[in-house]
């Protein structure tokens, strides 16, 4: 299972791009889904620049993050906004709105395309919709476990498949389809995480528990799902240490290791 | 216009097999939870038990499992002459169906469909698809929805009430499992939720609702006569 890192500056990209297997990262001028966060974007053109051949000198491919529902009129603007980082050699785009996977499939530049996990791609079918496009990889959707996900993948492997480091990232609900999200049309990325009450209980909008997730990347390791993501969030020292659990993970479901053996022994994340 | 009710089995269960008059059709299942979708006995029962209501299926997002016992309910359902609509959440559905041109019921693409898409629904792609397949009617419950699709089109809304979509969840918190052994724990009343997020706010089952009021009034003034072919409601 190779590493995607997501990056937010050069530092990080001198970095993960010595130690991960692939990196992305985002624009402000291509909204993707992470529009409360603008700090996690690289500003400028000539960042975007640098961060791509920082990542091609450690011989390491690098994505571009469009992955939100875009308005019409912003189409013009956003294919020459791609056009013009994918001629700084960015190797691909994750994305998620039909007409961008359209266009490039049939326009170019030739770009890999990468499905989000926020097209809500939950069956075989599902698939094969979005196969059209020549996608070559999908992220599978938080929402989506192991169990109810073999047989997609067994019916599928032209595709590779990639998840999300769960520990780190990981909605109540399903991502993609989530006006809640943004319904007060406030910057706050984090209305999920408010509690609430009902018939005067407090109660939360709930996930998975730790050993859960950690169970769930077991899981998925053995169905040989190829990529694990860590998200662009957090500060750099934080990411580090991220990073390094996910390694951690990663060495220990290569030497063999039962499932519960495994939940326990990664019992000390989250 | 017509008017259509939101039911499931858990729901008709609990009104002992009536539904209350002023309403010319069903939609039978459930959008947001695949659990809640009925079979082909009971869209059969349903029609039986409720002559004069046209039976509408409402689907969901799909895994695996429940795409192919959906798919076989529909391709039943629709040869055995007893539906011949469906309400689709789910993209592989939708693919499904456009590319079985013996299957010949009626599409509408469901409100949650219709948020995953967003602004694409008026993409070439999109445009030839559904001239294709004859698929002219969206649900819709906000005036975002609405902004999604096409304004200068011969493009039908079926508009929902009371509540329009906010979120959903596979994980349920009583199991703490994705839809494992799922005992129908959540019910399906409505209830209250009182959040700072934003007001009027319901839970229902695995989805978060707001309540759409304000908005449905806004929405019929700003659309031309005859665009809404359908209320449908959920009591």
């Amino acid at each position: 299972m190779k590493i995607v890192a997501g990056i937010i500056n050069a530092a990080e990209a001198e970095y993960f791009s010595a130690r991960a297997d692939e990196l992305y990262f985002g624009v402000p001028q291509i909204e993707n889904h992470r529009k409360w966060y603008d700090w996690q974007h690289i500003r400028n053109i000539r960042d975007v620049e640098k961060i791509i051949k920082i990542a091609h000198k450690n011989g390491k491919k690098i994505y571009l993050a469009a992955n939100e529902m875009y308005r019409p009129e912003s189409y013009g603007r956003l294919v020459k906004s791609v056009k013009q980082i994918a001629g700084l050699g960015v190797d691909g785009l994750i994305v998620r709105d039909v007409f961008l996977l359209d266009y490039f499939n049939k326009e170019g530049p030739p770009l890999d395309l990468v499905l989000s996990s926020t097209a809500v791609c939950f069956n075989s079918k599902s698939l094969d919709f979005f196969a059209q496009f020549n996608v070559s990889r999908a992220v599978i959707p938080q929402h989506l476990p192991p169990e109810e996900c073999k047989h997609v993948l067994a019916g599928n492997r032209r595709l590779k498949y990639e998840i999300f480091y769960f520990p780190d990232c990981f909605c109540p609900n399903i991502d993609g389809i989530c006006p809640y999200h943004d319904i007060n049309k406030v910057k706050n990325p984090r209305n999920c995480n408010f509690s609430f009450k009902i018939n005067g209980k407090t109660c939360r909008m709930e996930k998975p528990s730790g050993s859960a997730r950690r169970g769930m990347i077991y899981d998925f390791y053995k169905l040989k799902v190829d990529y694990i993501k860590m998200a662009r969030d957090g500060g750099f020292k934080e990411k580090k240490a991220v990073f390094g659990n996910i390694k951690r993970m990663l060495e220990l479901l290569e030497g063999d290791i039962s499932r519960g053996e495994f939940v326990l022994k990664t019992g000390d994340i989250m | 216009m017509e008017r259509a009710l939101i039911v499931n089995d858990d729901w008709l269960k609990a009104h002992g097999g009536k539904t209350p008059g002023g309403f010319d059709s069903l939609y039978y299942g459930d959008e947001f939870c695949q659990v809640k979708i009925p079979g082909l006995g009971g869209i059969k029962k349903a029609a039986r038990n409720l002559p004069g209501k046209k039976i509408i299926l409402l689907t969901s997002v799909l895994t695996q499992e429940y795409l192919k016992r959906t798919v076989r309910t529909i391709r039943e359902g629709f040869s055995g002459g007893c539906l011949d609509e469906v309400v689709v959440n789910d993209i592989g559905l939708l693919h499904y169906l456009v590319n079985k041109p013996d299957v010949k019921v009626a599409i509408n693409i469901g409100r949650v469909l219709v948020y995953t898409l967003g602004f694409s629904l008026r993409s070439p792609f999109f445009i030839k698809m559904f001239k294709k397949r004859k698929i002219d009617a969206f649900e819709a419950d906000s005036l975002d929805s609405f902004g999604y699709l096409r304004t200068k089109s011969a493009l039908k809304y079926n508009l929902h009430a009371p509540y329009r979509y906010l979120a959903q969840t596979r994980f349920c918190g009583h199991t703490q499992k994705f839809n494992g052994g799922c005992d129908r724990h959540c019910g399906d009343d409505v209830r209250p939720v009182i959040s700072g997020v934003t007001d009027k706010m319901f839970l229902k089952g695995n989805v978060y609702l707001k309540d759409n009021s304000a908005d449905i009034a806004r929405i019929r003034g700003s659309l031309p006569a005859g665009r809404i072919k359908r209320l449908v409601f959920c009591l």
